[in-house]
């Protein structure tokens, strides 16, 4: 045990000289010195040249990265030899390889005179090495490994918007690093500062329910504080920066950026470590548990595929006017649908452990005003999309409700092939995306379509799997009830995600995205059939982690091919 | 077939006779220029021997009579469809005393530029073309000699020592022969310059680009260029 301690002690070690690593980058760039040394990776052919000028600046970057390099080798080895989590040695193993990565990057920016996707990759991927290492150290802390639970009213709530914040500093950090290298359009600089105040109201809003908390208030609430303050001075620090544009204070933001991105990841991560979410929920406000009607997560992740329909069809740089449209549109038809279908299953869900909570079984919203409200927004958004897109728009959102509420969820009672009738309808979003560019439909839509519809099976009955004894109550006819012992699920399983490798690349055989998704993408789905094939040889044990799995692939199909388009 | 080349060579004929003709110029600035801040050359002990009373960063170089140095001078338009061949000789290009010398200049595409270290520091030398090639080599050695060129025109080029922050030349690419550089008196000269309209732009550093209609005749045109502080 003394050995782990020491372990923990190193990575704290070199987390630190990582932030100072940081620091000296954020002054090359701050200060003009990225090309002060033409060669990589010797300086001017020697491993030592004059510190002079900009090379005092590049060089002693140089240098503490080969230093944090060889002390991120020493520390994944260390991991490796003396840790009994294998997940965690693999963790640590890909500490060293985003090294690696990293000092390629840098090798790459200083050859090519400063390309701006390789410097801003560089700058980010620092600070998500940064929290990497952090990271590390956490999960190597007694505490961790304790892993003593406090109970939490509001812990759902609070893990929800640590996930948030997080996301949102990376994308703070992503913007950051474009502004810092020259990017200083007025739009790109006005989000930054819009998504620093998301941050601060995220971070006030964790501190208000932190507080509250009685238990979990006392073991969280110095890191919640501090996290708060940080982020607060990191803004006047921007501000600062904005109007001063000096190296230091440039520099000085862009440490703190890499300070408050990790001790939010480091709170989310304990959020999901520490807090046992109390069974006893708050009630919550009518508003807030007819929201929780719309199923907010799914409403969300069909959002982001309507979006990716839209930026795909969109001829030029999309208008994101219309782009509001449509999403508030699919939103209001999206709440709707999934309020419908509570409504209509409200008997099911109360049978069942995972859906018992939900506003109606739980008798915290009476069914006449879900009915009502789930409706109305139906309604709404598909008049609303009719008004502001364009009527094939507003077609295919009716056409969405239609199938979900009226085929998909009767049909659950009926047979099991209602899981592909639920996939159209989780398909459409997409389509519905594409048609609100105002192109028509053709065969490229129909790909997107068939990806989505496709990635919906393995997922659903991944799902399906994992609340299996739920469903067996319900009496709801689920696939995953045809078979005993999940061998032949599994290969259902495997199945449908070779297909689904064949569709994902197709987009890059027809020109709609190119070589850059293509490569990403072939490689995703090197990883999620390999991860397909050891869930059906374990026969489903490892459901959960799949479902996860496969989110995140969804979420890497969607982001690559975004990228990949602008 | 014959007439078009019998009026060629007419052509040629009379351009060589008339061709004794250019333009002289003088560039000057109104109002007044901003004040040269001083470089910090702490930064490398070898520049700051160099000079040992300091230096200014002399962006804005104005003579005592209130002309304009550094300025570039060009024919913009005026010459199309005419071809150059490109001189061998190569242009010289200087980095002493931790500044570049000269720190204006033109240079004809495809033209030899011969870069020299004459500091006993080193020097990167980044050239950052937008239509020809870019380049950032490192010469770390006194005496040590490049040579670049550049393949399409362009004005201006930047080209920049990121070691020493301050150094900042310019060069103006050009696919023939009709340029120049406003000196210490503010005078520039285009010589031989072949009867015809044209249009000239005169570029500085801080004060952008303006132009003016040219016609040059059987002598010696003036033209005269203002800036405004």
């Amino acid at each position: 045990m003394a050995d782990n301690r020491w372990v923990h002690r190193f990575s704290v070690g070199v987390a630190c000289a990582t932030l100072l690593l940081v620091a000296a980058g954020g002054l090359v760039t701050g200060t003009g010195s990225g090309l002060s040394v033409p060669d990589w990776p010797l300086s001017y052919g020697q491993f030592f040249p004059p510190m002079v000028g900009g090379i005092r600046f590049e060089h002693t970057h140089r240098m503490i990265a080969g230093a944090v390099g060889i002390l991120t080798f020493f520390l994944a080895l260390a991991i490796w030899a003396r840790e009994k989590r294998r997940w965690l040695r693999w963790f640590g193993a890909g500490a060293f390889a985003a090294v690696l990565i990293q000092a390629i990057l840098g090798g790459i920016t200083v050859l090519f005179f400063l390309p701006l996707p390789v410097s801003v990759a560089h700058a980010c991927l620092a600070q998500s090495f940064f929290s990497w290492i952090a990271a590390i150290a956490l999960f190597t802390s007694k505490s961790w490994k304790k892993g003593r639970r406090t109970e939490a009213k509001r812990g759902d709530l609070l893990r929800f918007l640590s996930v948030a914040m997080t996301a949102s500093i990376f994308v703070q950090l992503a913007m950051g690093a474009l502004i810092r290298h020259g990017q200083r359009h007025p739009l790109l600089v006005a989000a930054h500062i819009l998504t620093a105040l998301i941050i601060f109201l995220q971070a006030l809003l964790i501190w208000a329910a932190t507080a509250r908390e009685e238990k979990a208030r006392g073991r969280f609430f110095r890191h919640v504080a501090g996290l708060a303050i940080l982020i607060f001075l990191q803004v006047s620090l921007g501000v600062t920066a904005l109007l001063a544009r000096g190296a230091l204070t440039g520099t000085a933001h862009q440490v703190m950026g890499a300070l408050v991105l990790c001790l939010s990841l480091l709170l989310t991560l304990r959020f999901f470590r520490h807090l046992e979410p109390s069974a006893a929920e708050s009630k919550g406000s009518g508003f807030w548990q007819l929201i929780r009607l719309t199923k907010p997560r799914l409403t969300l992740m069909a959002l982001a595929t309507t979006a990716l329909g839209f930026m795909m069809a969109a001829p030029g740089p999309a208008v994101f006017e219309i782009l509001a449209h449509v999403l508030f549109g699919s939103a209001l038809v999206g709440g709707g649908a999934n309020a419908l279908n509570q409504f209509m299953e409200k008997d099911v869900d109360a049978k069942m452990k995972r859906t018992e909570g939900r506003p109606l079984p739980s008798g915290r919203l009476d069914e006449k005003s879900a009915l009502i409200f789930g409706a109305a927004a139906s309604l709404a958004g598909v008049g609303y999309l009719l008004f502001f897109a364009n009527p094939l728009t507003a077609f295919l959102a009716f056409l969405t409700v239609a199938i979900y509420v009226f085929i998909y969820t009767p049909l659950k009672r009926k047979t099991a092939l209602n899981t592909f009738v639920g996939a159209v309808a989780g398909a459409l979003p997409v389509v519905i995306g594409w048609a609100g560019a105002g192109q028509g439909l053709d065969g490229r839509a129909a790909i997107l379509f068939s990806i989505l519809f496709l990635w919906q099976l393995p997922h659903f009955l991944a799902i399906s799997w994992v609340y299996r004894e739920d469903y067996l109550k319900s009496g709801l006819r689920m696939v995953c009830l045809l078979d005993e012992g999940g061998g032949w699920l599994g290969r259902q399983i495997v199945f449908y995600c070779l297909l689904l490798w064949a569709a994902s690349l197709l987009p890059s055989l027809v020109g709609l995205s190119g070589g850059v998704y293509f490569s990403v993408i072939f490689m995703s789905n090197l990883i999620f059939l390999w991860l397909a094939v050891y869930l059906a040889v374990q026969k489903l044990v490892r459901a959960r982690q799949f479902v996860s799995a496969s989110i995140l692939y969804l979420l890497t199909v969607i982001g690559v091919m975004m990228a990949d388009k602008i | 077939m014959k007439k078009p080349l019998a009026v060629l060579i007419t052509a040629f004929f009379i351009q060589t006779i008339a061709s004794a003709a250019g333009i002289t110029g003088k560039v000057s600035l109104e109002g007044q220029p901003p004040v040269s801040e001083a470089i910090k050359l702490d930064a490398d002990p070898n520049c700051k021997m160099m000079h040992p009373d300091g230096l200014t960063a002399d962006q804005v170089l104005v003579n005592s009579d209130g002309t304009l140095q550094n300025a570039f001078i060009y024919v913009k338009e005026g010459l199309e469809g005419k071809t150059f061949e490109a001189p061998k000789e190569p242009v010289a290009f200087d980095q002493k005393g931790c500044q570049y010398h000269p720190k204006v200049f033109g240079i004809r595409v495809n033209q030899p530029l011969e870069i020299l270290n004459s500091d006993d520091t080193l020097h990167n030398v980044h050239a950052l073309p937008k239509n020809s090639k870019e380049f950032n080599l490192g010469m770390p050695i006194k005496g040590m000699k490049l040579k670049k060129t550049f393949d399409k025109p362009e004005v201006m080029i930047k080209i920049k020592c990121e070691v020493h922050p301050w150094m900042a030349a310019y060069a103006g690419v050009l696919d023939h022969p009709y340029f120049g550089v406003s000196g210490e008196d503010g005078s520039f000269q285009i010589k031989d310059l072949p009867p015809g309209n044209y249009v000239l732009e005169a570029w500085h550093e801080k004060y952008g680009a303006q132009t003016q209609a040219v016609t040059v005749a059987g002598e010696d045109q003036a033209v005269e260029f203002k800036f405004k502080a």
